[in-house]
């Protein structure tokens, strides 16, 4: 019986191991901060590793760039194979903590029909600094409540590599797609 | 009783001699050259900023405390490969400059180090307000000769060794070195945008060429104030440049 407990024990001990190899330098993972989702559950960087990510910034009350963000973020998920398409994650993260509560967030995936597969987060407001620094990302607040931001979609690899960044808001939906079916054609580690 | 009377008195006019690392700014406004829709001007709240900017001798304190820091372990996505480079090792900075500004800290070790003695890095705008004051005046920009005196400054080459951040220009406020040592790390140096950046183009975007308009109206003495702008917007976090340093801010993120 012990050895029993004691082979299961070693055995979850193993897989845990294997999933928690040490993350490169690079990786977007290493940064340590929380944040909290559409339905309010908490989220560490690490705890995201394990999907090929779709990530961008944005602010949910934007009325120029951000939904064309978006769109061209779903329209990407819309080309993928339904295989694939399971296997692909998509991030949106608030550049207006503030104003961009959880409920916020959830209201927003609902009316924009972004499906499970799609993580919404806000957090504080040097984490969000800290994120848009590590992506070479660059926003202001202005005085009427309105932000000034780069346009940007970046794909992230399983590990939180940045395998591909597109800025400015120029289709680049065909070498998204490309980026993506090279990391999924790749034998998963 | 009376030699602890004593005791007590040397050690309150001790305290008096010893000037306090921390000092406060009072709120104010001003005009940003940058960054103000419509050139607004700007509330910046009451703040305490480090009268001095960090040295190699206090960020060696940082890194003994905090090994992930240091040259040798820091992870690439936090700093460049030139991170301290001008390190003699891991824990000692160059020789003979205990008490200049450290240089070559990439952001993400600025604001760590910020965070390790309960601060933050100063806004842009913070910083900005503090770098106009004068010797004499909170607004200094109004006086021609200290306009003079930062251009010389920013036309001077960097010295072979910064020297130590006591012995540097003190503006009305008791802070040293906003001008005339090195460049400073601020919390949001990304928020300007640059316009085709998909394009590699590193060209800033309209609020600059605005201001830059506005510029070409004025007197060019103004012109520190637009390099600061465009170096900032030049910079990733992980950069580590030679004349680049920080100073730490204290109080409320505005």
């Amino acid at each position: 019986m012990i050895r029993k407990t004691l082979t299961v024990c070693l055995t979850i001990a193993a897989l845990a191991l294997a999933s928690a190899a040490p993350l490169s330098e690079t990786s977007l993972y290493n940064l340590e901060s929380r944040w909290s989702d559409q339905n309010g559950t908490v989220h560490r960087w690490a705890d995201l590793r394990g999907e090929v990510r779709v990530v961008a910034l944005i602010y949910t009350h934007c009325r120029s760039v951000c939904p064309a963000i978006v769109q061209q973020m779903k329209e990407t998920e819309a080309r993928l194979s339904p295989a694939e398409r399971k296997r692909v994650a998509f991030l949106l993260v608030s550049m207006d903590p503030e104003a961009d509560t959880s409920d916020q967030l959830r209201h927003f995936a609902e009316n924009r029909q972004l499906g499970p597969n799609w993580l919404l987060l806000r957090g504080k407001a040097a984490d969000v600094r800290e994120l848009a620094s590590t992506l070479d990302f660059k926003y202001r607040k202005n005085s009427n409540r309105e932000f000034s931001h780069s346009a940007m979609i970046t794909l992230l690899d399983a590990d939180g590599e940045i395998v591909d960044q597109q800025l400015g808001l120029g289709d680049g939906s065909s070498e998204r797609l490309r980026a993506l079916s090279k990391l999924l054609a790749a034998p998963s580690p | 009783m009376r030699r602890v009377g004593i005791f007590w008195l040397l050690l309150c006019l001790s305290s008096l001699a010893i000037e306090s690392t921390k000092v406060t700014i009072p709120a104010g406004s001003f005009v940003p050259l940058m960054g103000s829709q419509k050139r607004q001007a700007l509330a910046v709240a009451s703040f305490q900023l480090s009268r001095y900017p960090v040295t190699n001798g206090e960020f060696g304190q940082f890194l003994r405390v905090h090994p992930e820091w240091r040259r040798s372990r820091i992870k690439r996505l936090f700093a460049e490969s030139g991170y301290l480079r001008d390190w003699v090792d891991d824990l000692h900075g160059p020789k003979g400059q205990y008490s200049s500004p450290v240089t070559n800290v990439s952001w993400f070790a600025a604001r760590a180090y910020c965070r390790s003695v309960g601060g933050r890095l100063p806004s842009q705008n913070e910083w900005e307000w503090v770098a106009q004051a004068s010797a004499s005046e909170r607004n200094g920009m109004r006086q021609p000769e200290f306009r003079r005196q930062i251009l010389a400054w920013y036309a001077r080459p960097n010295p072979e060794h910064w020297p130590a951040v006591q012995k540097t220009y003190r503006n009305v406020y008791g802070v040293h070195a906003m001008h005339g040592l090195v460049w400073e790390w601020v919390e949001d140096f990304n928020s300007l945008l640059v316009t085709g950046e998909s394009r590699g183009d590193s060209s800033l975007d309209l609020d600059l060429y605005c201001a830059g308009g506005a510029l070409s109206g004025l007197d060019p003495s103004d012109y520190p104030t637009y390099m600061r702008y465009a170096f900032r917007s030049s910079l990733k976090a992980r950069y580590a440049v030679p004349n680049l340093g920080f100073r730490v801010a204290y109080g409320r993120t505005p």
